[in-house]
């Protein structure tokens, strides 16, 4: 995760109370911690938790040592902030909403899918694990720098949600079909 | 829902799921700048007024505590002075003090009779 001069010294601005600054950091990292929180919190929730996360940044944007790790340390309050609305969501999900929840693999029609109902097996941090690894290919310890895990922690959550996935997708792989 | 052409049900999961994650956000990174900028805004004119409200309450707090204060000394009795109310002398060897209002000390101071000598007998 290599950082830019200019963004160090947008975060060194921004430590220092400039929220013109921290505007801009906000615009550089918006589409990607989106892109990031839609797979741990789903499309609906996905723009409030990360508008969250920035908002708490700022309030501790000064605790922030290493302005050059801005771009693991924002992912890590956004992380924070969607595992717990992961989490709150798990336990108030509406008693017709968990009623109609689809089957991970009936959420693979012959030419669609329905990404969040097979993410919906994963558990919040297994599904922020391999979002950063599949979508963002991120290398094991830039992972566990950002969700503060370590890296043995990382793999055993990605192995762990492979082997989810693969049993949720299972059900429709028709004989004959190449795995 | 996403459109894929794999048969793999993994890769085209995968495939789905790079699709969806990386659709653009319905607000842009100016409208989220802005947003979050808003959002700012109102956090800190909230906390001021809240400063504001909770130095206010203080004041208060603190101007009732004085007044109250001086409440008490005004009403307190005068009782500090009564111990120190002045020694009666009552005649020969007598002597009357005021420990309080109604506390009085009888003393009566008299030499041994017929010139005899305490002594200690042990």
């Amino acid at each position: 995760m290599g950082v830019d001069a200019d963004e160090r010294s947008l975060v060194l601005l921004a430590q220092h109370g400039d929220a013109a600054a921290f505007s801009r950091l906000v615009e550089r990292h918006w589409t990607w911690l989106v892109h990031f929180a839609r797979s741990v919190v789903g499309e609906a929730e996905a723009e409030d938790c990360v508008q969250d996360g920035f908002v708490v940044a700022w309030t501790k944007l000064s605790g922030l040592r290493q302005p050059d790790a801005f771009r693991a340390w924002i992912l890590r309050t956004v992380s924070r902030l969607a595992f717990r609305r992961a989490r709150w969501s798990a336990r108030h999900v509406p008693i017709d909403e968990a009623a109609d929840a689809q089957d991970p693999a009936s959420a693979i029609g012959p030419e669609t899918v329905d990404v969040e109902a097979v993410l919906s097996v994963l558990a919040p941090r297994q599904r922020a694990v391999m979002h950063l690894t599949v979508i963002e290919n991120m290398s094991d310890s830039d992972i566990s720098a950002a969700l503060g895990l370590a890296a043995a922690s990382v793999r055993s959550h990605r192995r762990r949600a492979r082997e989810m996935l693969l049993r949720a997708l299972k059900p429709v792989s028709a004989p004959g079909v190449r795995r | 829902m996403s459109h894929i052409d794999s048969h793999d049900p993994e890769d085209r999961f995968i495939e789905a799921w790079k699709q969806w994650a990386r659709r653009p956000p319905a607000r842009s990174p100016a409208e989220a700048a802005a947003a979050v900028s808003h959002r700012l805004t109102v956090r800190r004119e909230r906390s001021y007024w809240w400063a504001l409200a909770a130095a206010a309450a203080l004041t208060v707090t603190i101007a009732l505590a004085v007044h109250w204060s001086y409440l008490v000394r005004r009403a307190a009795p005068p009782g500090v002075t009564i111990s120190h109310q002045e020694t009666t002398p009552m005649g020969n060897g007598e002597v009357l003090i005021w420990l309080d209002e109604e506390t009085p000390l009888y003393m009566n101071f008299q030499p041994p009779e017929n010139g005899q000598v305490l002594e200690n007998k042990s």
